[in-house]
């Protein structure tokens, strides 16, 4: 103690302790375990229990990982990345994927967010096909891919594409898409046919390339009906309003594989006398976007009574009316909230696609079935299902798991349930 | 009925008898005897289950289809809801446990009386989508070939040919039974609302 006393003042230069290190047993590796993992006799038990039995879990996944047969696999690449689609024509779902990948570097460029991470996300996948021997022209094409969304993101970033633009050249390369793959344009009931390539029968599409035509066709056309639904059933006009109800109460109360099954069987009688039976491509597709569209519209329905009342009230009192209510007050803030939901409505939508094996189409998991079956494996003991199911549990898992991503980083960004 | 015991090279190694149950037992058999083929065809044993020591002896099994679908709806939605409660639990304020505690309750306590009451109230309407996606997921029981409901109704297809019919009946079955858990759960999500005045 040496404090100094003089006349008026007291200075106490007596400098405090300084803050010593907490004990050692407190911060770092330890302090984390004890304070995580080890804080009491039932959570320690309860770690060293976990531990044991994840230790199993683990080293018996790994072990059989790396003793598993996976020349199944391996065999038919082709199958499930385009199924049974002519080998010599390959180079037609080789555009699509450049045409994809090209719009998508373009849009990670120009909106970035969540996009840019997908991107990384899909090219690392690219690069990492490109690297693996799949093939000298299936290593070219994914080579080219990645490229091409390294050229598109760097295009994306200089310059200033309008969004405008960017959407509709989305919304055109689903035609194109669907023209590329037939090898022209087969309306024969119109009267127009224009081919570059022999005709495809839409029966030969498969793999990874079918369960992303299901996906992003069904999304895109489930979108708008989901939305007119939702604002059917909230309409006051009574039989759009219970059309809406009836409609989504009984599509969202059966499972989606009955309306498969009943698209398969009853599609063509709503078609007019004299039209070809639609290809099973068509019905499934007309079934997944019908049964979206149903859980899209509650969804939507949601975020519309989510909306104060006052944003109507204000909208009619600047004396928009109709459309233009709904267009820049009304659906702007309705959707924008329920993003999430409709994400994660369409990752269920992704998966559902699977179901499409059962009505006879060739997608990732009709593509395992078929390959199960392959007489040169029948020898192998146990089987391969297991591998062939497994891998396409990885695949759906891969691209869920980026929506899934994708939807949190726009949630942050939007800030839902934060305000 | 006497049972013969036979190596790889077709040499009998031991023969034993069944008793009256149908039963037999080797003794003194060679090490090599691993691999031992049977000469008799295997007894027709009608059994019905019997405690037997720890376990119970005959009766039927569970079909591998049941097990997998029992097992993949069961491990498939409990990942779901394991959200869905995980969301109610974090909804209710912090303060509530803070409180719980303050007047002395201990975990459990806390949990089942302060905390999943009100959890409950976020719970139950997505627990409600949640099991009747599980009641509709169920009729993928077609794609391991268990007979559910809609195996059956593809059999009656192709026994009569009458598609676009049987599809409606099944599609009318399961829409009772949505209809009836929508009913079950919206009647229980009344029950642990909060009553407002």
């Amino acid at each position: 103690m040496s404090s100094q006393t003089t006349s008026s003042t007291w200075v106490n230069t007596n400098h405090p302790t300084p803050a010593g290190r907490p004990p050692a047993s407190q911060v770092g590796v330890v302090g984390w375990l004890r304070t995580n993992l080890f804080n009491g006799f039932f959570n320690s038990i309860l770690t060293i229990i976990t531990l044991i039995v994840a230790y199993f879990v683990v080293t018996g996944a790994v072990r059989w990982l790396f003793n598993a047969y996976w020349a199944p696999v391996w065999a038919n690449r082709k199958l499930f990345a385009v199924g049974p689609y002519p080998v010599d024509q390959l180079w037609q779902p080789a555009l699509v994927l450049f045409m994809v990948t090209l719009l998508f570097g373009l849009s990670a460029g120009r909106w970035g967010s969540f996009l840019r991470s997908l991107a990384i996300g899909l090219g690392a996948l690219l690069g990492v096909l490109a690297l693996l021997p799949l093939g000298t022209q299936a290593q070219l094409v994914m080579a080219v891919a990645l490229g091409l969304l390294i050229v598109g993101f760097v295009i994306g970033l200089r310059v200033a594409i309008g969004s405008r633009w960017l959407v509709l050249a989305w919304l055109i390369s689903m035609p194109v898409t669907a023209v590329l793959l037939k090898g022209g344009i087969d309306l024969q009931r119109i009267g127009i046919t224009w081919s570059f390539a022999p005709f495809v029968n839409p029966g030969l599409y498969g793999g990874l390339m079918l369960t992303m035509i299901l996906a992003v066709v069904g999304i895109t056309l489930s979108f708008p009906l989901g939305v007119l639904l939702a604002l059917g059933r909230r309409s006051k006009l009574p039989v759009i309003h219970y059309f809406s109800i009836t409609y989504i109460e009984v599509i969202r109360g059966v499972p989606l594989i009955t309306i498969l099954f009943l698209a398969m069987a009853m599609l063509p009688l709503f078609l007019p006398k004299g039209w070809d039976s639609p290809s099973g491509l068509v019905r499934v597709l007309t079934a997944i976007t019908l049964f979206s569209a149903a859980y899209l519209a509650e969804n939507v329905r949601g975020g519309l009574q989510a909306l104060p009342k006052g944003q109507y009230e204000a909208a009619d009192a600047l004396g928009l009316r109709g459309w233009h209510k709904l267009r820049f007050i009304i659906l702007p803030q309705a959707l924008t909230k329920v993003i999430p939901a409709m994400v994660g409505q369409f990752i269920g939508l992704f998966k559902d696609t699977s179901l499409a094996a059962l009505v006879g189409l060739l997608e990732l998991v009709g593509v395992a079935r078929a390959v199960i079956q392959q007489p040169e494996w029948l020898g192998v003991p146990g089987g391969v299902a297991k591998e062939v199911y497994i891998f396409v549990a990885f695949v759906f898992f891969i691209f869920s798991f980026g929506m899934s991503f994708a939807s949190r980083k726009l949630e942050t960004r939007l800030g839902v349930g934060k305000r | 009925m006497p049972i013969t015991l036979l190596d790889e090279n077709g040499q009998a190694i031991a023969t034993e008898s069944t008793d009256g149950d149908g039963e037999f037992r080797f003794f003194d058999l060679p090490k090599e005897g691993a691999s031992l083929t049977s000469s008799a065809p295997p007894p027709v044993i009608i059994s019905e289950p019997q405690r037997q020591g720890f376990n119970f002896r005959g009766g039927m099994n569970l079909t591998p289809e049941f097990v997998a679908l029992l097992l993949g709806l069961t491990i498939y939605t409990g990942a779901f809801i394991a959200e869905i409660v995980r969301a109610g639990i974090n909804a209710v304020p912090h303060g509530q446990w803070e409180a719980s505690r303050a007047v002395g309750l201990g975990t459990a306590a806390t949990l089942r009386m302060i905390v999943l009451p009100q959890a409950l109230r976020v719970i139950i309407p997505p627990l409600t989508s949640q099991y009747l996606n599980l009641v509709k997921n169920s009729s993928l029981a077609i794609a391991i070939g268990f007979p559910d409901l809609f195996y059956v109704g593809r059999i009656i297809v192709n026994q009569s040919g009458a598609e676009v019919q049987m599809i409606l009946v099944v599609m009318a079955t399961y829409l009772s039974f949505s209809l009836i858990t929508s009913l079950f759960m919206n009647w229980y999500n009344r029950k642990v609302m909060i009553v407002e005045r």
